[in-house]
């Protein structure tokens, strides 16, 4: 079965079912991300869409997924390390201080002083460097991963414009040996709210505008708008032990 | 589904739908969706809704599960009571006070009977209530302020919520609960009596920077519909903002409609996003900024600059404080007038609503050939004492 992507140029999937190393079989992937230009043909309305995060959802019929074997625990996913050096000292200060008051009899006032004082302080420095991993890739359970670029802040997400997985396995797969039909479908989809709209055109409109815009367009890439739900499938492919 | 570029998804129709629906600038969320034919129980899932104004929209039954709600705000909201916000970015939106409240009886439901009780309470009884809870009986809890403002987000009875205003300060410890306290006070209530505007003022003054509460500042200051001071205290916010830059464009369009001391505000306000210089050069000779549509003549000029050195001669001059200008050029009159034209270029550029009459170009002309009406009045000045001696010939 051949990959779909009927948006190619902003997110486009690709899988393989190979032998697996420890199972039967490995579903490999390629995703690639890339921001879509959209223009009328008067050249009026331009605009570009980013997505800004995204689902990889698969289905395996006739396989049973190893438990442990999916893809986002290893470290070869990891694309950024957040670097956090924190130093603290600590310092003690203190003054000690004498003084000494002599008299002597006999009418003859001595009055010597003796007075010191000694400062003494000290201070110690500890350093330690924390290290996190911010993987592109997240598992996220039942055979699903969320793709994010990692964002120094976590509020605001970077647009996704490079490709991701690059061919590495996802997870293996044990047939079942009940079932003779193996394939394994996998769903690239987006939520509204992660799709990026930017353009010069765009700058015209007011917020609610623009938001509405947004909406609108995600209807349009829909297969059927009228079951749209907030969710749009960038790409989708199925492959089958028959491909392998 | 063929595989294909994003543009091949793009025909005609829809760019024609998107003018239809924006062409006259409406921005009604519901007026909106109507003529896209959306549909509100599904077509707001998961959407990008954030620093939406849904002001005087009716959002009944709309479905808002797992959207980005951030910021989202308005005045005079027509909502359901327990709206659809599963998995909603709320945070200080107009839906922030329910979800809180959603929380509230998700973790006790015991309490949901009570406050479905206390929420249609009559309003003598719901102020007495809360000055009970809040005051009376013993310190204030968080539980018992999360109660509070529980009660507060289902009260559907106008009066009632009024009358539990005056007692809520001691329900909103942080300035988080506070904020989103009005924001729902706005979205339900809009902006009318003592209440509206005493919210108003804390809204310019302590919540200005955040998004929604700008977005309704915003509002506010632009609706020609508001009385005066609400309309002044708003904009008072909304130039002060760290947002100002947003509402630039809005303010411009709408500039007609503010009052004086409105268009001077916004006008000292635009300059000083370019620094201290192009402040100073907003000022008129009394030291008030200059009023929008500004035509420049050289007279005008020359004013400007004769106020700005006095100014900076009165406030300046017996410290050892640096010049309004660093440009050599500022320590004369002429000098100054023409680095003040100079800054006001640079703001025109950048959309400031400046005209320059043709005579400012004499400014720059080297063999300056003055206007008519200064060559008199300079005239008379140097001439006065000839005309004095011929006065008093003529009366000897």
């Amino acid at each position: 079965m051949p990959d779909r992507n009927p948006v190619v140029d902003l997110a486009n999937i690709s899988t393989r079912l190979m032998a697996g190393e420890t199972a039967d079989h490995a579903l490999k992937a390629t995703v690639v991300f890339g921001p879509g230009e959209v223009q009328d043909e008067e050249g009026e309305h331009r605009f570009t869409v980013v997505a800004t995060r995204a689902f990889l959802k698969v289905k395996p019929e006739g396989m049973t997924t190893c438990l442990g074997s999916e893809l986002g625990n290893d470290d070869g996913l990891v694309v950024a390390k957040e670097k956090k050096t924190v130093k603290t000292s600590v310092g003690v200060e203190g003054t000690v201080g004498a003084e000494l008051d002599l008299a002597v009899a006999d009418g003859v006032p001595i009055k010597p002083t003796l007075a010191g004082s000694a400062k003494g302080a000290y201070s110690a420095e500890r350093e330690f460097t924390q290290e996190r991993s911010l993987p592109a890739v997240k598992y996220r359970g039942s055979e699903m991963w969320e793709l994010c670029e990692p964002s120094e802040n976590g509020k605001e997400r970077k647009p996704l414009n490079r490709p991701l997985i690059g061919g590495r396995v996802l997870l293996e797969l044990e047939a079942d040996t009940a079932s003779n039909r193996r394939t394994a479908h996998s769903q690239l989809s987006v939520y509204q709210r992660d799709l990026d709209f930017k353009g010069g055109w765009l700058n015209c409109l007011s917020r609610n505008q623009k938001k509405l815009f947004g909406i609108l367009a995600a209807k349009t890439l829909t297969k059927e708008p009228a079951l749209y739900s907030g969710t749009v499938v960038l790409a989708s492919s199925e492959v089958g032990d028959g491909d392998a | 589904m063929p595989e294909g570029f994003l543009q091949d998804h793009f025909d005609a129709g829809f760019f024609g739908a998107a003018d239809q629906a924006f062409t006259d600038g409406t921005t009604n969320i519901t007026k909106l969706a109507r003529r896209l034919a959306f549909d509100p129980k599904r077509d707001f899932r998961y959407a990008d809704l954030t620093g939406v104004d849904f002001s005087e929209s009716d959002i009944r039954g709309w479905d808002f599960t797992g959207a980005d709600l951030r910021g989202a705000h308005g005045i005079g909201v027509k909502m359901d009571d327990d709206p659809l916000i599963d998995g909603a970015d709320v945070e200080g939106s107009l839906f922030a006070l329910r979800a809180e409240r959603r929380a509230l009886l998700l973790r006790h439901p015991e309490l949901r009977p009570e406050v479905n009780r206390r929420a249609s309470m009559y309003w003598s009884d719901a102020a007495l209530w809360t000055d009970d809870q809040l005051r009376k009986s013993g310190p204030v809890t968080l539980e018992k302020a999360a109660l509070v403002r529980a009660v507060f987000s289902l009260m559907t009875v106008p009066d009632s919520r009024a009358a539990m205003v005056p007692f809520m300060g001691r329900a909103l410890a942080g300035k988080r609960e506070y904020h989103d306290f009005l924001m729902h006070l706005f979205a339900s209530d809009g902006v009318s009596g003592h209440v509206g505007r005493n919210a108003v003022m804390q809204l310019s003054q302590n919540f200005r920077d955040e998004p929604g509460a700008f977005g309704v500042l915003k509002r506010i200051a632009l609706d020609v519909r508001h009385d005066g001071i609400l309309r002044r205290w708003a904009l008072e916010g909304v130039l002060a903002s760290c947002f100002f830059s947003d509402a630039v464009t809005d303010i411009m369009q709408a500039s007609v409609e503010l009052n004086e001391d409105g268009r001077r505000a916004f006008v000292g306000a635009f300059a000083q996003r370019f620094g201290k210089e192009a402040h100073e050069a907003v000022k008129s000779a009394s030291g008030k900024y200059l009023d929008l549509p500004l035509r420049l003549t050289y007279d005008k000029a020359m004013k400007l600059a004769e106020g700005s050195l006095s100014r900076e001669k009165r406030e300046y001059g017996w410290r050892d404080a640096p010049p309004a200008f660093s440009d050599k050029r500022a320590e004369g009159k002429k000098g100054r007038a023409q680095v003040i034209v100079e800054h006001l270029e640079r703001l025109q550029e950048a959309g400031l609503p400046i005209t320059f009459a043709s005579d400012i170009a004499l400014l720059f002309q080297t063999d300056e050939k003055r206007p008519e009406t200064q060559k008199r009045d300079e005239d008379r000045r140097n001439t006065g004492g000839v005309i004095l001696q011929d006065l008093t010939a003529q009366s000897g």
